[in-house]
């Protein structure tokens, strides 16, 4: 099965559990979570299903193309499914089926993994799950997000889709995947590596990203006083990526990157907040 | 009579972190014990067993209902309620009619507050089968978990999703409803291997359904098949290697028999490349990302893994090429990692500590180096260290904490300290500096070993005090079971390197050095006594670990624990003389010396610096203060060399004058000048005996003093 295939195969799948198929939130992030189909809509008492390709940039992991499988950017596919069904280990399973994994060819296990996301104020309990030692999926049940504790416990399966598809294909190397049948993932990717590494570890006027990030949380609370918090939750996405730069081009002492996250955090809760205030208000009203 | 049974509660759970199913099981059985009793429930006994995905209870021979007894209600006063006659007051005819019962079964308890009203009642015992339901709800309900969590709608928390309860009594399924779960018969098999749901109708049948389908529910019994096929998988290298071995590593091998429910061993191999690696980077990698076991020829690594599926052998091979395509990815970064890290020499890296905190208000890694160095100076020069030894030692001390900037280090935390020898022989440093370097975090777990070297352990001291002493002035400071800085590790190894190395110190003055180092702070004495009371208790778990009475161990540290090696040493030289059959008449004759100074101290009645002889008037006195002229330097001169058994024989011999004298001489004379001038007589004695214990402390005492 190739690249496009799996996410083909996913979203078909997801729909078939009465997901809603979106698409990525065009803003860089560095994972699925910040999407505000999965950060703002796991808040509200509303049931949701969504599920999503997520483009998801870390700048600190890229390696010039060298490494087989850490890139600056690599693709999620991300589920929230709120409130989680008591089946939902089992769905899961049933979809890495679907995508060709015999579970009795392979030992997959559900390995502890307790996840927290400081910059969004958000914790969770789960597991990271292992494909014959492949960690292919982060699996989540949200207990907090934006500083609030949840009132219905989501799911949140985070499939990376480079990492199954290397066992499926049985390769040893990102680069060698096969997209389609004609394209590698080399032919896409491998240059863009090779240049966003230079560019995130060399190249990266720290100087300027600092102004950047100074204007991005400026506005963002322009726009929160307004109350406008979507337009503002954009800036927050704005400021995490900077920072992510800053953190990878070795820009920020422990004391300040530490500083900069619960600046981003602040932010982050705030809009957080105000969609609660605006969704509970709607549920009350019918409108939401 | 009606026969016994046997109860069964399974809670089925998506899966627990291996290494709290232990505890949580363990916390299962004793809050049984515990329920049971007090609902006065007779049972043979409970055994439980479970993995990551199921906690399981047995009872067994459960006695069919409660214990029939007798049922006290205590009632207002006796006088409230009768008269000095006996009879009835009004208020005693009110509370009969409100309670239902005749004078006649009233009866009197006497309390400590006096005499009261007590009726006596006899009460059935209930049916188990109708308390079980019950008490298995309450159980689940107690079990507690480190950091619990909600699923879907429920507002319950558990460690993590339970999703089937199954709770039978012998053939009877019992009925409750927790966490939006109704409970059943109903349970699961294997994972992958069976994963449909069944139905159980007999207690006694369950542990053979599941084991029909891939489940060994005992923890014990999976531990034994991992270790049996483990031999059995290695064999085949030994050819080669004749001393080829799992490495023994008892914290995974614990996680593993915790996390799967039909473990099948397989062997893997990586890449020989990567074995130039220094080994701690592979054992790492194997174990910290890939829960792998390592494979090793005496020291030396072998380019294998031992893996544990969660299955049985069919298809492993897949499983096996899947495992080593992993690992040898995981590798090839951690050689990224090595090589970037081996291009910046360790003393470049040093100033580079200031952009890194250790806490919030402790400052950076920087300033803690110079603590370090500063802190090694003062002990190297009070321990007399020679000085080749005490100048490496500083520079370990530079250097000790320059490889947490390491992408290895930051990759792999359990590295602190070995990794920074290993950079610290790349950059040309001295083999003896790196050595340190490596023993400083010595111990590193409860089952490491302690620094061989003199400059890791001076500088394992230096580096514990001073995390411990900072943790504390700046409000870090462990209470009850929570102790998320590790603190208690910390002065664990403070107290054991000072053992070990026989080194005398004194915790004030090294305490106060250390505090002093972190700068001006106002509450300097209080965080010091904290500080010394934190590690009195770890050398009071030492003593107890010797098997040192808690009375003892009471009188030694009464009367001082500044240095460690002393307390210890007096501890055991006092448990020593006390299992002498002797023992209890010299005690006795010492604890009279020194209440009555005790007394004279209450009492504030004023004791004579020096002794006059010319006031010495009774013989029993005189003999007393001769002999205790005649023996005191050389007892004096034992106590300064620590040879506290010498001394005390010595000094023990002044038993039976220290009898006649308080048999014949009147201390607190009224003469004031006489008492004053026997009481110093008394207390330079008494000085002697407590720079071993406090006596009066011992249990013996009081049994001895009571007969006389």
């Amino acid at each position: 099965m190739n690249f496009q295939e799996i996410i083909l195969t996913l979203q078909n799948y997801w729909k078939e559990q009465g997901c809603l198929i979106l698409h990525p939130y065009d803003l860089e992030k560095g994972a699925g979570t910040f999407n505000p189909a999965t950060f703002l809509k796991v808040l509200d008492s509303k049931p949701w299903r969504a599920s999503y390709v997520e483009p998801s940039r870390r700048p600190a992991d890229g390696r010039y193309g060298q490494n087989p499988y850490r890139m600056r950017l690599h693709y999620q596919y991300q589920v929230i499914v709120k409130p989680a069904p008591a089946d939902i280990q089992e769905i899961y399973l049933r979809s890495l089926e679907k995508l060709g994994i015999e579970l009795l060819h392979h030992d997959i296990k559900f390995i502890e993994d307790d996840w927290e996301s400081p910059t969004l104020g958000a914790w969770g309990l789960g597991w990271e799950v292992r494909l014959d030692g492949m960690e292919i999926t982060q699996f989540t049940y949200f207990q907090q997000v934006g500083g609030y504790d949840l009132k219905l416990i989501p799911a949140e399966l985070t499939y990376g889709l480079e990492r199954i598809a290397m066992c499926i294909q049985k390769i040893d190397s990102v680069y060698d995947l096969n997209w389609s049948s004609r394209i590698k993932y080399k032919d896409l990717h491998y240059e863009e590596e090779v240049q966003f590494s230079r560019y995130n570890f060399k190249e990266i006027e720290p100087s300027v990203e600092l102004q950047l990030f100074h204007i991005y949380e400026r506005e963002a609370e322009r726009l929160l006083e307004k109350g406008l918090f979507l337009p503002a939750y954009d800036y927050v996405l704005k400021c995490s990526h900077t920072f992510n730069l800053l953190d990878a081009r070795g820009a920020l002492g422990v004391t300040e990157r530490e500083r900069f996250i619960k600046r981003v955090r602040r932010l982050a809760k705030k809009c957080a907040g105000l969609y609660l205030e605006y969704s509970e208000k709607g549920i009350k009203n019918g409108t939401f | 009579m009606e026969l016994s049974k046997t109860a069964l509660l399974e809670i089925g759970v998506e899966e627990l972190p291996p290494q709290l199913v232990e505890k949580a099981l363990c916390e299962l059985r004793e809050k049984g014990e515990e329920t049971l009793t007090t609902l006065h429930l007779n049972y043979k006994k409970i055994l439980t067993f479970g993995s990551s995905r199921r906690l399981i209870l047995f009872i067994e021979e459960l006695a069919p209902r409660q214990n029939d007894r007798i049922e006290k209600i205590i009632g207002p006063p006796y006088k409230m309620v009768l008269d000095d006659e006996g009879n009835l007051t009004k208020m005693g005819k009110k509370y009969l009619e409100a309670k239902g019962i005749k004078k006649e079964e009233l009866s009197i308890e006497k309390t400590e507050k006096g005499e009261y009203i007590c009726i006596k009642r006899k009460k059935e015992g209930e049916e188990v089968k109708t308390l079980l339901p019950y008490i298995f709800f309450q159980l689940i309900q107690s079990l507690r978990f480190p950091k619990p969590m909600r699923w879907g709608e429920e507002i319950f928390y558990f460690g993590r999703p339970i999703r089937y309860i199954l709770a039978l009594f012998e053939k009877e399924a019992l009925t409750f409803k927790i966490a939006g779960i109704t409970s059943g018969t109903k349970t699961k098999g294997h994972r992958y291997l069976s994963p449909s749901t069944f139905s159980v109708e007999d207690v006694h049948k369950y542990p053979f359904l599941l084991k029909e389908r891939w489940v060994i529910i005992d923890p014990e019994e999976r531990e034994k098949m991992i270790i049996a096929q483990g031999e059995k998988i290695i064999s085949p290298l030994r050819k080669k290697w004749p001393q080829a071995k799992i490495l023994k590593d008892e914290e995974l091998l614990k996680e593993t028999v915790y996390s799967v429910e039909y473990p099948t061993l397989f062997l893997g191999k990586f890449d020989d490349r990567f074995l130039y690696l220094p080994s701690p980077i592979i054992k790492a990698c194997l174990r910290d990302y890939q829960k792998h076991f390592s494979v090793v020829d005496g020291n030396k690594i072998l380019p294998y893994f031992v893996g544990v599926r969660e299955g049985n052998k069919e298809y492993i091979e897949e499983v096996i090429k899947g495992n080593e395509r992993v690992l040898n990815a995981r590798l090839t970064d951690a050689k990224f990692f090595f090589e970037e890290d081996k291009k910046i020499p360790l003393k470049k890296r040093v100033p580079l500590l200031k952009g890194m905190m250790v806490q919030k208000r402790l400052g950076n890694y920087y300033d803690k180096t110079m603590r370090l160095v500063k802190l090694v100076e003062k002990l190297s020069h009070h321990l007399n260290t020679k000085e080749e030894t005490k100048e490496r030692t500083k520079r370990a001390a530079y250097l000790c904490k320059a490889d947490l900037l390491t992408q290895v280090v930051k990759e792999f935390s359990s590295l602190e300290g070995i990794m920074g020898k290993e950079y610290a022989l790349f950059s040309g440093e001295d083999k003896r500096v790196a050595h340190a370097i490596f023993e400083h975090r010595m111990p590193r777990s409860h089952e490491d070993k302690l620094a061989e070297t003199i400059e890791g352990s001076l500088l394992g001291l230096a580096d514990k005090l001073d995390t411990l002493v900072g943790s504390f002035w700046a409000g870090f400071i462990p209470s009850g079971s929570e102790d998320p800085w590790g603190l208690r590790r910390e002065a664990q190894g403070i107290i054991e390197i000072l053992l070990e190395r026989k080194w005398r110190i004194s915790l004030h003055q090294f305490i106060k050095e250390s505090l002093d180092l972190y700068g001006e702070k106002e509450e300097k004495e209080e965080v010091m006594s904290l500080v010394k009371q934190f590690l009195k208790m770890r050398m009071v778990g030492i003593l107890k670990d010797k098997k040192i009475k808690p009375d003892e161990i009471k009188a030694v540290a009464g009367v001082g624990f500044d240095d460690p090696l002393d307390l210890i040493k007096r501890g055991e030289i006092l448990h020593k003389i006390l299992s002498r059959e002797e023992s209890k008449e010299e005690v006795i004759a010492i604890v009279r010396v020194l209440n009555i100074l005790k007394q004279a101290n209450e009492w504030q009645i004023k004791i004579s610096d020096k002794i006059e002889e010319k006031l010495l008037k009774e013989k029993e006195e005189r003999e007393l203060y001769y002999f205790w002229k005649e023996i005191k330097e050389e007892v004096e001169k034992h106590l300064r060399e620590q040879r506290y058994l010498k001394a005390y024989m010595k000094l023990t011999s002044l038993r039976d004058s220290i009898h006649h004298f308080f048999d014949k001489v009147l201390v607190m004379s009224e003469n004031k000048e006489l008492r004053a001038n026997r009481l110093s007589l008394i207390q330079k004695i008494g000085n002697l005996f407590i720079s071993l214990a406090d006596f009066t402390e011992l249990q013996i005492k009081k049994n001895n003093t009571q007969r006389g």
